[in-house]
């Protein structure tokens, strides 16, 4: 029944009627086809032209935005090598050479064994099995 | 030139007659008009839609009329495919506006006629408020008496397809006007 219905509600949906210009503008539009033609192709061009400048703002934009992001990671880069250069030299450099001599309540006491050598003193030689120790 | 046959209008204009043309306006200028406002809702579209309809007619000279078919159901198949590429461009642009200006729709919503009685704008709100791709279907069978094979052949589905699509779109409008079922 609401099929039925439904379909009565449609059926008496009432008919448009069209103005009575209606045919003459038709013709009209007719003789005017090629100007609408181009003014189509002028809409279609333009909304073309517009699209290739969004498109090449966007690429221009992500451009700028590589290229910052590019000299931001060659900074790093090159503060990195810069930290890695004064590692090496630091780890060039001889260890330091320290005795402990001993110590009183007011300091303890070690010989430079660098600071002798640079002076042009006498190294002490290591104690081994075969040695009593000594200076060279 | 009144008295010619359907047929006999679309051999003159395939010859180019604008006469023929005229006559064939005249003679389905509502029915078109009729049908497009109801699929799109606002009269004023609809008579543009109808005038590219005939306009597309003169200019293609009638290609894909086949003379043992109706006139009527390739009238409508041009206009239902006019029609429903404007609908999609509408969507579109109203898709656009609410992504760029992020405000409602950024269209000025232009509802059916409000003449006409109580009963008549609930079922022309229930018809705007099915989708296009249900709504086409369900005009074209049910008010303008083509054939599922017809209607097929207008929207580009198959006949299985129309007759879902019109069970569906029934089903729709059942629910949106439900009381008025009943009276």
């Amino acid at each position: 029944m609401g099929e039925d219905r439904l379909g009565e509600l449609l059926r008496g949906l009432p008919a448009e009627r069209a103005p009575a210009d209606f045919t003459g503008r038709v013709l009209a539009r007719l003789d005017a086809r090629p100007g609408a033609g181009s003014t189509r192709l002028r809409r279609r061009l333009a909304l073309g032209l517009l699209a290739a400048g969004v498109l090449a703002a966007a690429l221009l934009l992500w451009t700028g935005r590589e290229a910052a992001r590019r000299s931001e990671l060659r900074a790093e880069l090159d503060s990195l090598r810069r930290e890695t250069q004064a590692l090496e030299r630091a780890l060039a450099r001889p260890r330091e050479r320290l005795v402990y001599l001993g110590e009183d309540e007011r300091a303890d006491y070690v010989m430079d064994l660098g600071q002798v050598e640079a002076a042009g003193g006498v190294l002490p030689v290591p104690l081994t099995a075969g040695s009593q120790g000594g200076v060279l | 030139m009144d008295a010619a046959s359907d047929a006999e209008l679309m051999v003159g204009i395939q010859a180019g007659d604008r006469a023929a043309f005229g006559a064939l306006v005249a003679r389905h200028q509502d029915g078109v008009l009729t049908y497009l406002a109801r699929l799109t809702g606002e009269r004023a579209r609809a008579e543009d839609l109808a005038q590219d309809t005939f306009l597309r007619v003169w200019r293609q000279a009638g290609a894909g009329y086949q003379e043992r078919g109706r006139l009527r159901a390739y009238l409508l198949k041009v206009a239902t495919r006019l029609a429903l590429t404007e609908l999609r461009r509408e969507a579109r642009r109203r898709w656009l506006a609410r992504l760029w200006l992020g405000n409602g729709d950024g269209h000025a919503a232009v509802g059916p006629p409000e003449d006409g009685g109580e009963v008549q704008r609930a079922i022309r709100a229930g018809l705007q408020g099915l989708p296009a791709r249900l709504r086409a279907p369900l005009l074209l069978v049910e008010l303008e008496g083509l054939s599922c094979g017809e209607a097929g052949v207008a929207l580009g589905v198959r006949v299985g397809t129309v007759k879902s699509r019109i069970h569906r779109a029934r089903a729709a409008l059942a629910q949106a006007l439900g009381p008025l079922l009943e009276r």
